[in-house]
């Protein structure tokens, strides 16, 4: 629609980035100070106050972000100017030392910087491009809906198991119990209250869980991965396996072909529940590096100028 | 479980001061012991008159005893207004409010009969036979109607139903656990009440029916689910017969139910009978009270004295279309005096004089509303009642000559009745310009107040104006109260929105044209007014062009057919109209037109039309090239299916409905929740949008959070007027007058009103919640801390009028990804953006 962040009031702040940019550079290059270039002529000094301004508001739109009240520009814009000029910083920064690097505060500080900056456009990358990933995996439904119609294909599965036999039946039990632990793993509440739904799950993912965890296997026609020594956690795992136990041990029929479709369905729904939260989490992760960063950026900023000035 | 029982026995057990003797007769008989009923019979007691209360239900009161949550805290609104009654009411707790009528029974001695409900009224006033619905007679000489308009509980009238098993409505489905429950009923409620409790419980439903068509489809919809998925058993077909004492151990009762199948036996812990509300209007009608047209809100003819049209009987309280305890408590003490020959000054004098005193030439309440009502010709005929509750909640307005009183885009929360002086009407707010103008006596904001929509034009007072305001409910209700009144608004609205749509035509740059509101008054009266559902046709592409309509309600969708498709091409909103294009142009329709919502549709005659639009040559050239424009551009998008999906969507979602939406872009939603952070943080720590929530189309996505409609739903039934349009459009809910019965919630189409308790909100402190992690995160929901005493009030977005930024959840978007604005305005933006791609 654009109306994003990214073409806020038609790229205002990105033509003002660009210019202070431009200004730097021919600055920069008509310059001619006394000795290499560096932080220690007017020209380094002007571009070092701008940058640490620069750093400092950066900084503050952490603050910015949670004031809900009172505040004349919308974030939008306030992102808007953070990112370009968060991105000016790059050329900047790496003018006002004048390509002087060495093994001190000073460099650390630079490197800070540009590791930030660099987070931040992982940022704006996820931001751009993981909202419509979202959008396209679990279309039009949320998270709790898809949720709604994992408990729905359960309970079909788990009564049409229950008339192929009861070796199915428990198969299932256990598969709806993995699949919960792993769609809520926070949530033990949920879970329960999910079991309560009929006394014969409970018990029959009961007995299932005791007799998949015994040593020795309880069936002959167990498939492979139900008679390891430990069942899998893993829901998609335990799906193949009653996929693979219905498919080579069972004799072909509607009701088995019903629960096979089940299945498949819900594997589906699964992989796009695992995906969902992969996204959601990417969305969020990438400013747990970001946040830190910037911080150290703005320590090291003080020390650095501090030092210049007491040296 | 246990509570539910408890409260059974409490109304069986209850002892009533009955009076077994009917050969007696009364002075009156108060049929009804609601507040008003109660308070009416509270002064015949201590006036020592002769009466006799007739209760329906087995305990006095039955809306505030039965209908109220438990311990809901009560409120005593309006607020100004003193209470005048021999019985006690304060503002507490439901239970605090029963006790203290209980005690004025007892200590008034009021005569009480209970479980006997009215049937008929025979005889004349001075000698009444009240029939009970068991046979019995009761003589009296004056009868006080005063039962409400919840209606009666509808029993099934089978053996056993007085098992302490059997109840008719679920105060908390969340503290049943693990029992097994009977639904009986198909409604919106039965399946409401099923759902929540199947949860937890092994619930039957039993449907007399073969089907939920009565219900709402979704409610309809997910009951078919719960039941194909077993979570729900369901005897279709089914008749109960008995409720008898379970024998084993498994449960309290059994219920035996008659089915095609044959007789089955159904043990339950509990039995919900969800059989649905008679509703009142049958009995009245036998029982000979006018009412002033057949709509099913209306409420009866009330005249001097709360008596009715059929002479010596009384009506009071909220069947009296007043629907606060206190008033009602008034009326039934006023009706009393008046039955006594004690003619008073009606409580709310004190009101009235407050609002008429400003008056220029005041000389007294009296002569100030026989003045009125000789100035505003239309309310001549309204009874003394009405006329009171209009003046009461309105508010004078004095303009100078000059003020603006509203400009375009503005919108009039009510009705503005001119006493003094005139008001000029301009398209441009131009002095200069040529105008209409408006005199005493002439009513201002009728279409803003019947479609929602904003005025396209300027009010401006032409000398020093005197104008009475009445807030939209007030103003409703007093066009409801008297049939010409209602006829004559529908022809004023219409000859308005014809106006309305002929002004849309004008060129920009012609301020000139002088167009006369009259002149559309011969149309206006000439028109024919569609009602019609949601998804009903109005017109077939190909037919025949005869007419045109302006919608005055509602929305409509034009579709059009595409290989073998049909694909939704434009959506028109309440005030627009549609079908003229064909008309300008010539030649067969060019669309399909069928309504999205309810819709109410003004359609014209188009020769008629065309005949007056030929007297304004350059109006009639504008619409020409407009129309061709139009259709050009429409040839160029025909093959545009996204735009005609999108619109489906908005239309299939209500969204139509809305005139301020909040939609979220979800290519860009980083799904932060900074949004619900910022309006809960803008709003007591509760959200009032949800973000996860709602439907989605592509990417547009509609989070549930309130829409701002145009003909808004919540604002129906709302007992203190406590909803209102505000002048830039919002629907607000006034937290100060809310009395938290929930109607609005129920109402709201779009579940975006909650009831809440006032939340005490933990402030934040942003440097220690940062530098600490101290104390509530910016935009966390607060904890619903409360002493439990708190009220609940109603909460749904209100735009943020108070910040000065706008909608807070827009504002503190980081992406850009969530904004507010119009369906139109929507398609716009969604086929701009797909234009360029
Ligand atoms: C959920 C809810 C919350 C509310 N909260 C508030 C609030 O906080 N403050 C406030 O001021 N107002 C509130 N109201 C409105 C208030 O309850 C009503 O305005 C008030 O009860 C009206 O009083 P009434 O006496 O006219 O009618 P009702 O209270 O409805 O009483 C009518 C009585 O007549 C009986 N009856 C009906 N038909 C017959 C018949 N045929 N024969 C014999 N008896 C019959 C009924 O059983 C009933 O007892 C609320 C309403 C609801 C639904
Ligand atoms: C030295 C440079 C930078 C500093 C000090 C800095 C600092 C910050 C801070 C403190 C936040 C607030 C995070 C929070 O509280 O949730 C933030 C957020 C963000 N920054 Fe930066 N930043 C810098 C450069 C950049 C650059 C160059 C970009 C992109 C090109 C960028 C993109 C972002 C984005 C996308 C967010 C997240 C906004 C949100 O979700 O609310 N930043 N930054
Ligand atoms: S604030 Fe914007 S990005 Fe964040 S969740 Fe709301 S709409 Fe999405
Ligand atoms: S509360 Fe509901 S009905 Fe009322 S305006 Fe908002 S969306 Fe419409």
């Amino acid at each position: 629609m654009n109306r994003s962040f990214i073409h806020q009031d038609q790229f205002l702040y990105l033509k003002i980035a660009l210019g202070l940019c431009l200004v730097s550079i021919l600055l920069y290059a008509v310059d001619d100070p006394v000795g290499p270039p560096s932080g220690n002529s007017w020209l380094g000094y002007t571009l070092g106050t701008i940058g640490a301004l620069i750093i400092v508001w950066l900084v503050w739109f952490g603050v910015r972000k949670r004031q809900y009240t009172g505040t004349r520009f919308s974030l939008t814009r306030w992102l808007s100017a953070h990112v370009y000029l968060g991105a000016a910083l790059l050329v900047i920064g790496t003018l006002h030392c004048g390509f002087q690097f060495d093994n001190n505060i000073h460099t650390i500080a630079y490197i800070l910087m540009v590791m930030t900056i660099l987070s931040g456009m992982i940022g704006v990358y996820y931001y751009l491009t993981i909202p419509g990933l979202i959008s396209a995996n679990i279309g039009n439904a949320n998270a709790q809906q898809l949720n709604a119609t994992i408990d729905q294909i359960d309970r079909k599965a788990l009564e049409i198991a229950r008339q192929i036999d009861s070796f199915v039946h428990e198969m299932m039990a256990y598969s709806i119990q993995t699949t919960l632990n792993e769609r809520r793993p926070a949530n033990k509440k949920v879970v329960m209250d999910m079991l309560n739904f009929g006394e014969t799950i409970k018990e029959a993912s009961k007995a299932c869980y005791c007799s998949l965890t015994k040593e020795e296997p309880i069936r002959v026609e167990q498939p492979v991965i139900l008679s390891k020594k430990r069942a899998p956690k893993d829901p998609q795992l335990v799906l193949s396996a009653i996929i693979i136990d219905l498919s080579f041990n069972r004799s072909p029929g509607e009701k088995l072909q019903q629960l096979l479709d089940l299945i498949n369905e819900k594997a589906a729904c699964i992989q796009k529940l695992h995906l969902d939260r992969v996204y959601n989490s990417r969305l969020k992760i990438w400013l747990m590096f970001h946040v830190p960063l910037s911080l150290a950026t703005l320590i090291a900023l003080v020390i650095h100028i501090v030092s210049v000035f007491y040296y | 479980m246990d509570t539910l029982l408890l409260r059974h026995r409490e109304r069986v057990t209850l002892k009533a001061i009955a009076v077994s003797s009917d050969s007696s007769s009364y002075k009156v008989a108060i049929i009804g012991s609601g507040p008003a009923g109660l308070s009416a019979a509270a002064r015949a007691a201590e006036l020592g008159v002769a009466h006799i209360v007739i209760e329906s239900a087995p305990d006095i009161s039955n809306t505030v005893n039965f209908w109220y949550q438990k311990g809901k805290h009560v409120m005593d609104e309006p607020a100004n207004m003193p209470l005048r009654s021999s019985a006690k009411f304060s503002e507490g707790t439901r239970e605090e409010v029963l006790k203290a009528w209980r005690e004025d029974i007892d200590h008034l001695k009021i005569n009480l009969r209970f479980n006997a409900a009215l049937k008929a009224i025979n005889g004349e006033a001075g000698a009444f036979e009240v029939t009970l619905a068991n046979g019995d007679v009761i003589k009296a000489e004056s009868v006080v109607l005063a039962i409400g308009t919840m209606g009666n509980i509808r029993k099934l009238g089978i053996p056993g139903e007085d098992h302490p098993a059997v109840a008719y409505k679920l105060d908390d489905a969340s503290l049943l656990k693990g029992k097994k429950i009977i639904v009986v009923g198909a409604g919106d409620s039965a399946i409401e009440d099923a759902i929540a409790l199947s949860k937890h419980n092994k619930v039957t439903v039993i449907n007399r029916r073969e089907g939920f068509d009565r219900a709402k489809s979704r409610n309809a919809a997910a009951i078919l689910t719960a039941i194909e998925n077993k979570e729900i058993a369901c005897i279709y077909g089914g008749v109960p017969e008995s409720v008898s004492p379970s024998p084993g151990e498994g449960a309290l009762a059994d219920m035996i139910i008659e089915s095609a199948k044959g007789s089955v036996t159904v043990p339950a812990d509990l039995i919900i009978i969800r059989a649905g509300a008679m509703p009142q209007r049958q009995l009245l009608d036998s029982l000979g009270v006018g009412f002033p047209n057949e709509a099913e809100t209306a409420f009866p003819i009330i005249g001097e004295g709360y008596q009715s049209s059929r002479a010596g009987v009384y009506i009071v309280g909220s069947l009296a279309g007043c629907p606060l305890i206190k008033e009602a408590m008034n009326q039934g003490y006023e009706a009393i005096e008046f039955i006594e020959g004690r003619a008073i000054d009606p409580a709310d004098q004190g009101l009235l004089e407050a609002v008429l005193k400003p008056l220029p030439e005041y000389q007294g309440v009296k002569e100030a509303l026989v003045q009125l009502k000789k100035n505003v010709p239309m309310i001549a005929d309204v009874t003394a009642l009405v006329l009171r509750e209009y003046v009461r909640e309105s508010e004078l307005r004095f303009l100078k000559a000059g003020d603006v009183f509203y400009k375009p885009g503005n919108y009039t929360t009510g009705i503005s009745a001119i006493l003094k002086g005139s008001i000029g009407l301009s398209l441009h707010g131009d002095p200069n310009e040529r105008s209409y103008c408006y005199t005493v006596g002439d009513l201002l904001g009728i279409v803003s107040l019947s479609a929602g929509l904003p005025v396209d034009i300027w009010a401006i007072a032409m000398e020093d104006s005197v104008l009475l305001e009445t807030p939209s409910r007030a103003s409703q209700k007093l066009f409801n109260s008297v049939d010409a009144i209602k006829k004559e608004i529908d022809h004023l609205f219409t000859r308005r929105i014809i106006l309305r749509s002929f002004v849309s035509l004008l060129p920009q740059d012609n301020i000139q044209e002088d167009i006369d509101e009259m002149q559309f008054d011969a149309i206006a009266a000439d028109v024919e007014v569609l009602s019609l559902k949601a998804g009903q046709l109005v017109y077939k592409e190909g037919s025949d062009t005869d007419a045109f309509y302006i919608i005055r309600k509602g929305a409509v969708s034009l579709s059009r057919e595409f290989e073998g498709k049909s694909q939704v091409q434009h959506l028109i909103s309440a005030g627009e109209w549609f079908g003229n294009d064909e008309i300008f142009l010539g030649g067969n329709r060019l669309d399909t037109a069928t309504t999205s919502t309810r819709s109410e549709i003004v359609k014209l005659d188009a020769s008629k039309f065309m005949a007056m639009l030929a007297r304004y040559p350059t109006i009639q050239h504008a619409a020409e090239r407009k129309a061709r424009n139009m259709l050009l551009k429409e040839q160029q998008k025909s093959t545009e299916t996204n735009t005609s999906a999108v619109i489906g969507f908005l239309d299939d979602t209500g969204v139509v409905e809305g005139t301020n939406v909040l939609v979220i872009d979800e290519s860009l939603c980083v799904r932060c929740d900074n949004c619900e952070k910022a309006c809960a943080e803008t709003h007591g720590g509760i959200s009032r949008l949800k973000r996860k929530a709602g439907d989605t189309f592509a990417t547009i996505h509609v989070p549930v959070a309130c829409r701002h409609c145009y003909d808004p739903s919540c604002m129906k039934d709302c007992p203190p007027d406590a909803i209102s349009r505000q002048p830039d459009g919002d629907i607000s809910i006034n937290g100060n007058t809310c009395i938290g019965c929930g109607n609005c919630v129920a109402n709201c189409p779009f579940g975006v009103v909650q009831l809440v308790a006032a939340p005490v909100q933990e402030p934040t402190s942003l440097l220690s919640w940062l530098l600490f992690g101290k104390g509530r995160a910016p935009g966390q929901e607060s904890e619903h801390l409360h002493d439990g005493k708190a009220s609940k009030k109603a909460v749904k977005c209100d735009l943020c009028v108070n910040q000065a930024s706008g909608p807070a959840c827009v504002h503190a978007c980081p992406t850009g990804a969530a904004l507010r604005t119009s369906p139109d305005q929507l398609v716009k933006i969604f086929e701009a953006s797909h234009l360029k791609h």
